[in-house]
């Protein structure tokens, strides 16, 4: 995919807002199954609500009629450069063709 | 006579065709997957298809393996992802439900032992106008899936 023409691959970051469920056993066995180089981030939700926050992310709790609870979230990518400054923020639905055709023009590969 | 026979003859086509043929709801698709290390909950996603000229309610869905198979639908709106708890599905006339990854799909909660790929697995679907229907399959890995 990405890989075409590109001389770095963006570093791929998946933060779960849903430190009980995804622990970091949960996260490694998931994010593994998407290839190497890619980070599973979770942590306290104090710590979370910080990062969130700074890039303008939305989570919250939600508990349905069966006593089960579900997590609202902002549903984006979010491109951050080397410095940890904002880059570029790609909205749902997410489809393949954007990230290949815009990451390389964010990026200044192309 | 001739005239007699033909008319008989296509009677017996018409009363066909007003005939319920198969059974009136049928699960096909159906793949269950095993649950992320650690986690404990197991996904399953298939095809729901009425074949009746009638709405279908589904009113619950269990299984002997799980204390709890729950519905849920994930829904993107305003640029929020939400999960939505489905009580009941109503699949409409002689139409299709799909259950997939990013939409609709099960999640099976608190397995009765150990749910590895290749562990069989049985889900009940109440159906609120022909009662109950069984299905049964066998839990599949995640290895080389991406959901």
């Amino acid at each position: 995919m990405l890989t075409a023409g590109a001389t770095d691959f963006p570093h791929i970051v998946l933060v779960s807002v849903d430190p009980e469920r995804d622990s970091p056993e949960v996260m490694a066995d998931y994010v593994g199954r998407f290839g190497d180089g890619i980070t599973g981030v979770t942590g306290r939700l104090d710590e979370l609500r910080k990062l969130t926050s700074a890039l303008g992310i939305y989570f919250a709790k939600s508990t349905n009629e069966t006593g089960g609870y579900g997590i609202d979230h902002s549903a984006v990518v979010i491109v951050v450069n080397e410095n940890a400054e904002f880059q570029a923020l790609f909205r749902a639905p997410h489809f393949v063709d954007h990230f290949v055709t815009d990451l390389p023009l964010i990026t200044g590969q192309k | 006579m001739t005239r007699s026979l033909k008319l008989l003859a296509i009677g017996i086509v018409a009363s066909a065709c007003s005939q319920p043929v198969g059974p009136p709801l049928t699960v096909s698709d159906l793949v269950v997957l095993e649950p992320l290390a650690g986690s404990g909950i197991a996904a399953g996603y298939l095809v729901l298809e009425n074949h009746t000229d009638l709405p279908i309610t589904i009113e619950k869905i269990t299984s002997p393996v799980f204390a709890s198979v729950e519905m849920h639908e994930t829904v993107i709106q305003d640029d929020i992802a939400r999960m939505i708890s489905l009580a009941s599905l109503v699949i409409e006339r002689q139409s299709a439900v799909v259950f997939e990854p990013g939409g609709k799909h099960l999640m099976m909660f608190d397995a009765s032992g150990e749910i590895a790929a290749g562990v069989p697995v049985t889900l009940e679907f109440h159906d609120s106008a022909n009662g109950l229907l069984t299905v049964a399959t066998t839990v599949r890995s995640r290895a080389g899936l991406q959901d």
